[in-house]
């Protein structure tokens, strides 16, 4: 297992160690191994079975599931990533629990002597219910649960979770996403030269600070609802050298004068937002975007582009792993949201942006020229081949 | 008899004598550690601090894929008797 490298990284025993490996191990057994059982499974004896029965295939990802669902395999597939789940978790506690108290005094100490970027809490906060209200992904706590004051838990919970879940495939710093994106950015767009970046959700910073790698003269800023993680966030940012300025704020209802950035980008973040939510953020996004800007969104790519087996593996998720928005967001048509924010359609972008990591700089590079297509089973999922999907629109 | 199928009652039997097991194991560990911590072949808090070099990292990782394949083999029958039936279809 790849573990983050920075003061912040929590001291684990022989066994803790050894545990967060077999889990990684398991999760990479069912996303790689088994997934491409299931696929061959559906392929030879559940879709032909299906075509017999209802002299057609299957129209969309639900009708795949609906054939599935009492399939052995799938049922394995399932409970054996659920369990997964649950163990990623479970995996991180104990070590956290011993080392709570130290991980609040260390972030402290880097927030005290800290040169670089800021930290900027709001007062009266209130979370969103859609957070506050729910355990997404199983996370106990979820982002912004907190012990007491100055508490940097759930970062370190999500840091080393996200290290245990990914088996690797995110990078040693959990930033494969970040630093494919931004690098892919800065060589496509070198007339964009952004001077302010803007990511929404950033959670623990670690696809932020990519943005301040690419480009070193911007200046880079990140937001989030969760106290936890932007304290954790920030500390995380100090112990490895990034300014980046953490801000506490609700991506509806941004605290930042129009038109201000560059570059607005989210990963990972649209699909735990609530559908009529989104809206609203997009249009905030337009609103604080400079005439020119890019507003880039990293997520896992809509239904309407994919095969029904592809859209029914995606939507495994807000099934059976506590997303209740990821399907409905999944649903909606990205060319329409950039629309209707307010966006040009002529200027609509989406890219499939292959992982830095997965392929190497030199494929990876390769790909800045020509853009891939987006109907892949491979799409931003943790399996063999990793691409990050995105889209977006220039101002 | 408690689930809906009594099978699950004894597989939850099965699973907790397992962990019974997995236990002794762990106590007789700690005290072969405490043996070799009295002789002096071993400091206290040594195996804790332990950091596998890259080459046994790689090796164990290699060792681990194995095991869980191993464990999970039973279900990959479904999936190997699927692709025999693909090809000759
Ligand atoms: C899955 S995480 C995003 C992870 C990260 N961006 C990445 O690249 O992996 C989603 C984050 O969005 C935050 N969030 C949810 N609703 C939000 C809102 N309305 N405004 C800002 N942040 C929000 C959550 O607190 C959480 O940290």
């Amino acid at each position: 297992m790849l573990e983050p490298t920075h003061s912040l990284k929590l001291r684990k025993t022989r066994d803790e160690k050894a545990r967060m490996n077999f889990v990684s191990g398991i999760r990479a057994h069912v996303l790689n191994d088994m997934a491409n059982g299931m696929r061959a499974v559906w392929e030879a004896d559940v879709e032909p079975e299906f075509r017999r029965k209802r002299r057609r295939g299957p129209k969309d990802g639900p009708e795949v599931h609906g054939a599935m669902k009492s399939n052995e395999y799938f049922k394995f597939y399932s409970t054996l990533r659920v369990t997964a789940q649950d163990l990623v978790w479970q995996s991180v506690f104990p070590p956290l629990d011993r080392e709570r108290d130290r991980l609040k005094t260390d972030a402290l100490e880097l927030r005290r002597r800290s040169k670089l970027g800021s930290l900027t809490l709001a007062e009266n906060f209130e979370v969103p219910r859609y957070v506050s209200a729910i355990d997404v992904h199983l996370m106990a706590g979820n982002y912004d649960g907190e012990y007491d004051s100055d508490d940097v838990t759930a970062g370190s919970l999500y840091d080393n979770g996200l290290a245990v879940f990914s088996f690797g495939l995110m990078g040693k710093n959990l930033d494969d996403i970040g630093q494919s994106i931004a690098g892919f950015v800065r060589r496509k767009f070198p007339q964009l030269a952004p001077k302010k970046i803007l990511d929404l959700g950033c959670t623990i910073g670690h696809n932020t600070g990519s943005w301040k790698d690419a480009f070193p003269n911007a200046e880079v800023h990140g937001i989030d609802v969760a106290a936890p993680c932007l304290r954790y966030a920030h500390a995380r940012a100090q112990a490895q050298g990034r300014a980046v300025h953490f801000h506490q704020m609700n991506a509806e209802y941004l605290d930042f004068p129009d038109a201000s950035f560059d570059v607005v980008f989210s990963s990972m973040f649209l699909h735990e937002i609530p559908k009529k939510s989104i809206p609203r953020i997009l249009a905030e996004a337009h609103r604080v975007l400079k005439p020119g800007g890019l507003m880039l969104h990293m997520e896992l790519p809509p239904n309407s582009q994919l095969s029904p087996y592809d859209a029914f593996y995606l939507d495994w998720d807000s099934t059976y792993n506590n997303e209740p928005f990821y399907k409905p967001f999944r649903d909606l048509k990205p060319e329409k949201l950039c629309r209707d924010a307010g966006f040009d359609p002529k200027k609509y972008v989406q890219f499939v942006i292959p992982s830095i990591g997965w392929y190497g700089e030199k494929v990876w590079a390769g790909a800045v020229a020509q853009q891939g297509e987006v109907d892949s089973d491979k799409t931003g999922r943790l399996t063999d081949g990793v691409m990050w999907y995105s889209f977006g629109a220039f101002k | 008899m408690f689930f809906d199928d009594t099978a699950i009652d004894k597989v939850f039997n099965m699973v907790v004598t397992l962990a019974g097991e997995v236990w002794i194991l762990r106590e007789r560990l700690a005290a072969m550690e405490a043996v070799q911590v009295s002789s002096g072949s071993l400091k206290k808090g040594q195996i804790d601090a332990h950091e596998f070099d890259a080459a046994d990292e790689a090796a164990l990782a290699g060792q681990r894929k194995e095991f869980i394949d191993n464990l999970f083999r039973i279900l990959e029958e479904q999936v190997e008797q699927a692709r025999q039936r693909a090809r000759k279809a």
